[in-house]
């Protein structure tokens, strides 16, 4: 079944591509949506008793000599990312947009770049995550470039080029950590087992290094982000919230995956210098985004905070020589559901953003004002996403912040402490951005600007209805990755 | 299950009103919200006599738990008493200002007070806490289409919110020690972490409370509607500072230094609030700053170990706070103008002049009101601690007088003649009875002063209060007379304050705000636009500084590689040509045909080698120049093809580090 989740968006983008049927919107949906039911399938399957490390795993041999195969599976943490990614996609693809007269071409592209995203989480194979990793950003590299707005093609080419300079550096490591199992094996839960650099201190660490960085880049973290802004700022909206909501994942979720799973040893000797980058990120995103005078760098550089946390909550967490399992059990946790929580409510502001841009073509804040009176639907839900993402208790975030922060204060009070300046940044910037774009006297482009229509309404109505409910009672949601965060923390 | 009713109603039903806000008549308005706020007030009730407890599990680490303790139950009881009349008030009150908006904020914000009462572990805590601030947000930007107003609700948002890191800090704290955020785990806290605790909760309280140096964003509360104003500082918002301090005090108290520290920065408070509500012009903005220093005085008692005294001054003050407000804004509607000066409506509204008389009366803490009972038990609290404390705490009592007397005068005292007074616009029947109802439980408090009711109050909720002395009652009747008389002068000599203002008795809460503004939320954006600038300008291009190296690199390489390994390969091709037909010429016969063929190959020779060096030596280079260097004319002309290079190169760059891989290992 995990398989067929890669496959029919895959046989989905032929279709779409080469069949030339027409409503290719509602087709890509069909396509995009099937995985999203067989992934809400497998949550149900899901065996909350097994101390398997990956369940309903399918194995295929592949490259035997070389250890590669095509093995997909699921854990917790995998299973709710890959969910929460399922549904972002069939978001994006309902969400009306400006498909530039060539829609065939781009939901074909939409469906490829779900497909090599859910196989991205859901492979159990080093060296299939790999190549899944590197197939993003060629579908990315596409939708940004051939469908964006301004300067697309500089934006999507800087993109593809310093996160493709990210991979192969990503992979230097992980050939280092390869070539250290005996036999040679690709296989995820063997690496795990095994623990090849154990004891290696040199190579160990460099091998960590790379692969820190390689993920650093795709996560992003300071300061290897810039690629990010003029991504987001030149994509369309759908694009931008898959962008921000699923393949940011990619490198926190690589992050737990690889050296946190993998390389245990030498992730606690470098925990506290990933969790300053993760401190330093949530301030540097928070003050940047503050600065920004244009709404969709805005909240792209609230990823970069929001991230932050993420990879914060990460680091605590692998720090496995502190003790403090129930702490780090809760850092991961948080970590976890901040990816979840990123996705549903970065995606939902993104799928905004792009709204703007279909009435206006402008993200500038200060020519818009009181696009309440005109706007009023709009503006509800722009309300709940900002307050969703400045971590409001009763939405999302504040689950996935407040469980990092506990968790991590626990392990590195100071750096916890320095963090928490961020929650009051970004309670600033949002506030300002709603005063802005939705209160005063109606002026600028808000008096002629059409309210949400119905696709849109239904959309984010999803998307935040799950902020909230997911806010209110997490409990399905936690007990799915506590599951694998106590097993991955408490293994040690 | 019942416990979550007195939170989850209001909310429930505030969410579904602001969806069909559209298509709710007034009448409905009016009902829903009583019946609503009557059936949590209901069990509430039942709370208090059946002390239940509950909790919703979200994992194993985390649940939200509630439990009716006496202080939680009897607070759960005042957030209703409290919201009732006022929210009935705002139906009213605030017809022309989207009134089912303004209810459906005021009902999430009423939900989310119970919540925070009746938590019991402080994650749920946390959760009303930020839920209150959230609405109180909404609430001050309320009238939105006025810009300033979303702004002072931003600021007062944000003033707030950094507060609330201090409930973060105590949980953290709380977690790294005992492993759980129960309350009743709490005892076991000790170490840094009962610092680290008690320091957070302290800043969140002083934060909500609007504790000097945080009071200013009361002010900036002010823009919001009346209504507002009477619920935020009464029993929700403000009150919830106070509550927590004393809720959890018996855990606050093991550390040395919180009594000293709560002391000082609410005896801080009481005195600056008190000295700015004595000359303020404005009448909501002189409850404002009463507000901070009443609370200032219930922090003395905390900390100096009688959370009871505090509660009960809490209680009492909700209640006449909460009708002075209401009082307030039936005066600003009669009169057309929020200025003391302009007011005096007691002539056409007397009764209304009657029940804020009571209310003022309570405010200046005039036996036989329940007010004065509280405040003799607060300053018995001070006594007890220290002698001197006992004076400043009846100095900030004398203040109380002077701005409760102010305030009455100002805005329900008698004009010379009615001649030039004029009613804009009188009070409704609804209106009338919230203000009422609020009154008369003033008056009832005064039961308070009764040995039965007195020990049934300490029999009930925890805590002792201090053994008073008689010549404190004398002392404190003798401030209230004074106090009275010199609000009673600054009042009819309207001057005498004017020259207070000049001499520098600020009403602006001594230039705090504009030092904050100058050293906090100035630096604060310039850094953020400053290092906005810099991500844009400097960062990007040192990221991108390996690349512009690659390109530089690259273009030089094909410079070389056009001037000196192509010219040389064209001068060696053109030397074989030449060589080639000076033999030709020498032996024209001979070896005509074959030269001529050699001549022909090197020809093609060089053009091919042109042709091939070119796109060998320039092609990948420069290809690679466009790639990395991001050169954005050529880039955009040919960037399809540029993707399939780029595989190619991944695909020799993979088998490359495999092959250096394998070697190394």
């Amino acid at each position: 079944m995990l398989t067929l989740v890669v496959l029919i968006p895959i046989l989905g983008a032929l279709f779409v591509g080469l069949a030339k049927a027409g409503h290719d919107r509602w087709v890509a949906t069909v396509f995009a949506g099937i995985p999203l039911v067989f992934l809400v399938i497998t949550w149900t399957r899901f065996d909350f008793d097994s101390d398997a490390m990956f369940q309903l795993t399918e194995t295929a041999t592949w490259i035997p000599t070389l250890g590669v195969g095509w093995r997909m599976g699921v854990d917790g943490i995998s299973l709710a990312i890959a969910t929460m990614s399922a549904l972002i996609f069939v978001a994006a693809m309902v969400y009306p947009v400006d498909t530039k007269g060539r829609p065939s071409a781009y939901y074909a592209w939409m469906l490829f770049l779900e497909a090599v995203s859910l196989g991205l989480f859901l492979t159990t194979d080093l060296l299939v995550f790999y190549v899944f990793f590197d197939l993003s950003l060629v579908g990315m590299y596409f939708l940004i470039g051939r469908w964006g707005h301004g300067e697309s093609q500089l934006a999507a080419m800087k993109f593809f080029v310093y996160t493709l300079a990210g991979s192969l550096v990503m992979l230097l490591g992980i050939l280092a950590l390869y070539t250290a199992t005996d036999p040679l094996t690709f296989d995820m839960e063997e690496l795990i087992n095994q623990q090849p650099l154990a004891g290696n201190t040199v190579r160990g660490g460099v091998a960590l290094l790379l692969i820190v960085l390689g993920l650093a880049v795709k996560t992003p973290l300071f300061p290897v982000h810039t690629w990010l802004p003029p991504a987001h700022v030149n994509a369309p909206g759908p694009v931008s919230a898959i962008l921000a909501g699923v393949l940011l994942k990619m490198g926190t979720y690589g992050l737990i995956r690889i050296p946190f799973s993998m390389m245990r040893e030498s992730f606690d000797r470098f925990a506290l210098v990933i969790a300053i980058v993760g401190v330093v990120s949530i301030l540097y995103g928070s003050l940047v985004a503050l600065g920004q005078t244009d709404l969709k760098r805005r909240i792209a550089y609230t990823s970069v905070n929001h991230m932050g946390y993420s990879v914060l909550g990460i680091a605590a967490a692998g720090a496995f020589a502190s003790g403090n399992d129930a702490a780090r059990n809760l850092a991961l946790t948080g970590a976890t559901v901040e990816m979840v929580a990123h996705g549903l409510i970065t995606g939902s502001l993104f799928l905004m953003a792009g709204s703007f841009w279909q009435r206006t073509q402008s993200y500038v804040m200060d020519e818009y004002g009181g696009l309440s009176a005109s706007a009023p639907k709009l503006a509800t839900a722009a309300v709940v996403a900002a307050f969703a993402s400045l971590g409001l208790p009763g939405l999302v975030g504040f689950v996935a912040e407040f469980q990092i922060f506990v968790g991590v204060f626990a392990v590195f009070p100071v750096l916890a402490g320095i963090g928490l300046i961020g929650i009051v940044i970004t309670a600033v910037l949002f506030l300002q951005m709603l005063q802005k774009i939705f209160f005063g006297e109606p002026a600028g482009r808000s008096l002629s600007f059409a309210d949400l229509g119905k696709a849109e309404v239904a959309v984010l109505a999803v998307l935040l209805g799950l902020v909230v409910f997911l806010g209110i009672y997490p409990r399905w949601l936690l007990a799915l990755i506590d599951h694998t965060a106590a097993v991955l923390v408490g293994a040690a | 299950m019942m416990l979550w009713l007195p939170a989850l109603l209001p909310v429930v039903a505030g969410v579904f009103l602001f969806f069909g806000r559209g298509r709710t008549p007034r009448a409905h308005l009016l009902t829903v919200s009583s019946f609503v706020i009557g059936g949590s007030l209901a069990i509430s009730i039942w709370a208090a006599l059946e002390a239940p407890t509950s909790s919703l599990v979200w994992s194993d680490e985390l649940s939200l738990r509630l439990a009716a303790d006496p202080y939680a139950a009897a607070m759960s009881i005042l957030v209703g008493v409290i919201s009732l009349p006022v929210v009935v008030y705002a139906v009213d009150h605030e017809r022309h200002r989207a009134p089912a908006r303004l209810i459906s904020v005021l009902l999430v914000f009423v939900g989310a007070m119970q919540l925070l009462v009746l938590a019991d572990d402080l994650l749920t805590l946390l959760i009303g806490w930020e839920l209150v601030g959230a609405c109180s947000w909404a609430l001050i930007a309320h009238e939105w289409r006025d810009e300033s107003r979303p702004a002072r609700a931003a600021h007062a948002y944000n003033v707030t919110r950094f507060g609330d890191l201090g409930l973060f800090l105590a949980a953290g704290a709380a977690f790294a020690s005992v492993e759980s955020l129960d309350y009743g785990a709490l005892e076991q806290l000790d170490g840094w972490q009962a610092h680290a605790f008690a320091a957070g909760i302290l800043l969140a309280a002083l934060a909500k409370s609007a504790q000097l140096p945080f009071s200013p964003w009361l002010f900036s509360a002010m823009a919001g509607p009346t209504p507002a104003s009477a619920l935020l500082h009464s029993a929700t918002m403000v009150a919830a500072g106070a509550y927590a301090l004393i809720r959890l005090e018996p855990v606050l108290s093991e550390v040395a230094w919180f009594g000293p520290v709560t002391i000082a920065f609410g005896l801080a408070t009481a005195l600056g609030g008190g000295v700015i509500a004595a000359v303020h012009e404005h009448s909501k903005k002189l409850l404002a700053a009463s507000t901070s220093a009443q609370y200032g005085l219930m922090f003395v008692a905390i900390g100096a170990g009688y959370p009871l005294a505090a509660f009960i001054h809490l209680v009492v003050h909700a209640v006449f706070k909460s009708q002075l407000f209401l009082s307030a804004g039936v005066a600003i509607e009669a009169a057309g103008s929020e200025l003391l000066s302009e007011q005096r409506m007691g002539r056409s509204l007397p009764a209304m002049a009657g029940a804020t008389a009571v209310g003022a009366l309570g405010l200046a803490a005039v036996p036989p009101l329940g007010a004065a009972f509280s405040k003799e038990q607060i300053l018995s609290a001070a006594v007890h601690e220290n002698t001197y404390l006992g004076f400043v705490v009846l100095a900030a009592g004398l203040l109380s007088a002077v701005y409760a007397a102010r305030f009455f005068f100002g805005t329900f005292g008698r004009r010379p003649s009615n001649a030039d007074e004029m009613v804009h616009e009188s009070p409704g029947p609804v209106e009338r009875a919230a203000v009422f109802g609020l009154a008369g439980a003033t008056l009832l408090l005064g039961l308070l002063w009764l040995p039965i009711v007195e020990e049934r109050v300490t029999d009930w909720l925890p805590g002792d209060l201090a053994p008073g002395k008689r010549w404190e009652l004398f002392a404190s009747l003798l401030t209230v007379v004074v106090g009275a008389a010199v609000g009673w002068l600054l009042h009819f000599y309207p001057g005498l304050v004017l020259r207070l203002r000049k001499a520098g008795v600020d009403e602006d809460w001594f230039a705090l705000p504009a030092a904050t503004e100058r050293y906090i939320v100035r630096p604060t954006l310039r850094l953020a636009l400053s290092s906005a600038t810099f991500d844009d300008q400097r960062l990007d291009r040192r990221m991108t500084l390996p690349a512009s190296v690659a390109r530089s690199a690259s273009s030089r390489l094909a410079t070389f590689d056009d001037a000196t390994v192509d010219h040389g390969l064209m001068s060696a091709v053109a030397a074989v040509r030449s060589r080639a037909n000076r033999l030709g010429q020498f032996d024209d016969a001979v070896v005509d045909a074959g030269i001529r063929l050699v001549a022909a190959t090197s020809g093609w020779l060089a053009k091919a080698l042109d042709r091939v060096g070119e796109l060998l030596a320039d092609g990948i280079p420069m290809g690679a120049a466009r790639l990395s260097g991001l050169a954005a004319k050529r880039v955009r002309q040919s960037q399809t093809g540029m993707t399939h290079h780029y595989f190619l190169m991944i695909a020799s760059g993979t088998a490359a580090i495999t092959l250096l891989a394998i070697v190394w290992s």
